[in-house]
């Protein structure tokens, strides 16, 4: 039977300098859910999605990835993650292809398994016709479908994004949340960190939200609702825990 | 660690800096492998030129190297001592690594820390695989030194171990690589211990100069790090040496980098991504750093410009007081060696003054560098602003080239004071006499950058630092700017100590004006160059 994964972040604390940015933050995300991050800037989103993704070490407590910690277990626990950073970062001087192409032999797929991966996602993201193309010709939306796919190809267990359906068209965003749905049908562990609260919105089945490194508020939107009157939209909810926390 | 993985990176980091760059410059392939296979014939003509040129007889001089041998024998050079200054210098630059910078390991793209370290890899791979990147990248560079073959071929009397030069330059840039890679990941591995790891480096050049003034001579203690490397380059240009000894002296070199190297491999996994910066987030950080309160605006377009690009990367304590301490470090020695050691050391005095013309490449590719990997892709970067805001960019092309001038200028100030010291006071004015070349040099580093930059969006996007190609077109404007540099400054020496100083104040004078003029006229051609290239393009 295939592994089920989930995402396990307990009492992390990370400071830069003076400024603290994490201060025992603590969540988990289940398999086959979508958490939803949520913050105002500089609330420790980031450094949460990168500490999982292994690229900032915690200075205390522990994230694990399928029961592997990101740190003791960088190399195993990464091999799990599928992730799409903050900004469409991608190499400039690459062509779409070769970037997949990298992404696929990094993860050690076979020739076949990324040409069909590659083939599938360009057709979706309506890349297919700039695969050749150079990253750098790119739009930003463009970019971040790259980064989706290179992100999908790998057939991660568990998915970490940060603001990852920024600059997509509309249809983009919609493929991507459809693709997104597929995963976590079968069992993938999604973590995500946005500003669009709409999307968090229709498309979470739990929401997280953070101020100052620490967690103020965790629950279904229903739950969360609870807390700012039975009419409250997200954004509500939203407004009133930070200003309270 | 995972050797597949590792040429796997380095196969996709090569295409991203090094091949794709310039596929993308050239529309029509077939030109650029033309290209390409043209510089290959001439680089084999030279090499086969070297080997079957017919030697030349023992006792005969030919009249290019045997000039070069007596000046530099009148000079009080020979082999040894060039081994040793050669071989000192470089572990100098080497602790002052130590003792200065960042403890970080920069690269180029985001997408290399971002993207790449997201994945499943060990440091260990990823260091491999950017070592070999690393080396393909400084093989295609130190590839165009075939071309000083002829030289060390006619030096060494046309023995065929002169086209092993480049071998020798290869092994030196790779060497000095690694090390400084060695170096950052022990900064980062005792970063809790920075201070004592700075203070052993202090102490290492404290014993090492002690030691070189008790044993009248420079202390092996500081010249045996690269002492296989300086011999390797010499050798190659010598009578006496064979073929063997500069087979030797690499096969020394290498064994020493594959030590660097295994010591680098095995420290790589206590290294977290974390210290792995890109260029732009270390621009970012060091420009907070520097933030003082600092007042840009002003109601002028064209002052508020000057502001920001001149007054605050200039006129600022941090800047002014690194200066200083750079004219002190470097007219101190000059000073003590010039009263207290020249006689004591056995140095003539006109050694003394020769040794400026080896300032002048550190120096002026110090600044360089700094200007183009740092100064230059951040106003790059902000092109934008300037062409939303700015009404036109004659302010921004007037502070560009004045702040160019200025770094390139303070560059020379420094050997300024050296010479001053060493040969004669009227040297000091001779940044200000050779102001109106220091401004076309200026111009001309802006003009091919920009014109460059312009093509790679390095200008609408963030920055990236630079690629192949500017690199190369930065190196060549290098390579300018010290050849002129050097022939001014030996023109200097013989002229300056002649004129009268009522004469020496009108050439002042005259330059100034020059400069001025030519400041104004090449402004207005830079705005045009930067409007024609990046906004009409």
């Amino acid at each position: 039977m295939e592994e089920k994964c989930s995402i396990e972040v307990l009492s992390l604390h990370k400071r830069y300098g003076d400024t603290k940015a994490l201060r025992g933050l603590t969540f988990s995300v289940e398999p086959g859910e979508i958490y939803g991050l949520l913050g105002p800037n500089g609330a420790g989103k980031t450094t949460t999605l990168k500490i999982l993704v292994g690229l900032v070490r915690p200075d205390r407590g522990t994230a694990r990835i399928c029961g592997r910690s990101v740190t003791s277990q960088r190399v195993e626990a990464l091999s799990f993650v599928g992730y799409i950073p903050e900004n469409p970062i991608c190499f400039q001087n690459l062509t779409i292809r070769e970037f997949l192409e990298f992404i696929g032999s990094l993860r050690e797929l076979s020739r076949e398994d990324v040409e069909e991966a590659m083939s599938y996602y360009l057709e979706i993201f309506e890349l297919k016709e700039k695969r050749n193309e150079y990253v750098s010709n790119l739009s930003r939306g463009m970019i971040q479908k790259v980064l989706a796919s290179a992100a999908f190809m790998v057939r991660p267990k568990v998915l970490i994004m940060d603001e990852p359906m920024a600059g997509m068209d509309p249809e983009a965003q919609h493929v991507f949340k459809e693709e997104v749905r597929r995963m976590v049908s079968r069992g993938t562990a999604v973590l995500i960190s946005s500003h669009l609260l709409d999307m968090v919105e229709k498309f979470c089945t739990r929401i997280g939200i953070i101020n100052r490194g620490v967690l103020i508020a965790e629950g279904g939107l229903d739950d969360l609702r609870r807390r700012a009157g039975e009419e409250a939209s997200l954004e509500d909810v939203f407004l009133k825990l930070v200003e309270e926390s | 660690m995972k050797l597949g993985k590792s040429l796997i990176i380095a196969k996709y980091l090569i295409k991203n800096y090094l091949i794709n760059p310039f596929l993308k410059s050239f529309r029509k392939k077939h030109a650029l492998i033309a290209g390409i296979l043209v510089a290959i014939v001439i680089l084999a003509a030279i090499v086969i030129f070297a080997i079957f040129a017919p030697p030349e007889p023992e006792g005969g001089n030919s009249s290019s190297s045997a000039s070069i041998r007596k000046s530099m024998i009148a000079l009080g050079l020979n082999k040894y001592v060039i081994i040793d200054v050669v071989s000192s210098a470089l572990t100098l630059i080497m602790v002052f690594e130590v003792i200065r910078g960042r403890i970080t390991i920069s690269v180029m793209e985001e997408a290399e820390y971002e993207v790449l370290l997201a994945q499943p890899l060990d440091m260990e791979t990823y260091f491999l695989g950017r070592f070999v990147k690393d080396t393909v990248w400084m093989f295609t560079f130190t590839a165009w030194y075939v071309s000083l073959i002829p030289i060390a071929t006619d030096l060494s009397k046309g023995r065929s171990k002169a086209v092993l030069l480049p071998v020798s330059i290869f092994l030196m840039t790779s060497y000095l690589s690694a090390l400084d890679t060695l170096i950052s990941e022990l900064k980062i591995i005792w970063r809790e211990k920075k201070d004592y790891l700075r203070l052993t480096a202090l102490l290492y050049i404290i014993i090492s100069a002690a030691h070189s003034l008790l044993a009248r001579r420079i202390s092996p203690l500081i010249s045996a790090p690269f002492i296989f490397l300086a011999r390797s380059i010499v050798y190659c240009a010598t009578i006496s040496e064979s073929i063997l000894d500069v087979l030797l002296s690499l096969g020394g070199g290498t064994f020493v980098l594959i030590l660097i190297l295994l010591a680098e491999m095995k420290l790589a996994d206590r290294i977290s991504p974390e210290y792995v910066k890109p260029a732009s987030i270390l621009m970012k950080e060091k420009k907070f750093k520097k933030r003082e309160r600092r007042k840009i605006y002003s109601l002028g377009s064209s002052e508020s410009v000057f502001n920001y690009l001149f007054r605050w990367e200039i006129v600022n304590r941090r800047h002014i007081i690194t200066l200083a301490l750079i004219l002190l470090a470097t007219g101190l020695p000059a000073y003590i060696l010039r009263r207290f050691l020249v006689a004591k050391l056995g140095i003539s005095i006109e050694t003394l003054q020769f040794l400026s013309l080896f300032l002048i490449p550190l120096l002026a590719s110090e600044a360089l560098s700094f200007l183009i990997n740092s100064s230059m892709a951040k106003d790059l970067a902000a092109f934008w602003i300037y062409r939303v805001y700015a009404r036109d960019l004659k302010p921004i092309a007037r502070s560009l080239m004045l702040k160019y001038a200025f770094y390139l200028s303070e560059a020379f100030l420094v050997i300024s004071v050296y010479d001053a010291i060493t040969a004669s006071p009227s040297m000091i004015l001779m940044p200000l006499i050779i102001l109106p070349l220091t401004i076309l040099m200026a111009f001309l580093l802006l003009a091919v950058v920009t014109y460059l930059a312009s093509r790679r969006r390095i200008i609408r996007q963030a920055p990236v630092g630079l690629y192949m190609l500017e690199e190369l077109a930065a190196s060549l404007v290098m390579v300018i700017v010290i050849s002129i540099y050097m022939v001014s400054d030996i023109l200097m020496k013989f002229l300056l100590p002649t004129i009268p100083d009522i004469e020496l104040a009108v050439i002042c004078l005259v330059s100034l004006v020059l400069a001025l003029i030519l400041h104004k006229i090449l402004t207005e051609s830079l705005s045009d160059l930067m409007f024609s290239y990046d906004v009409l393009s």
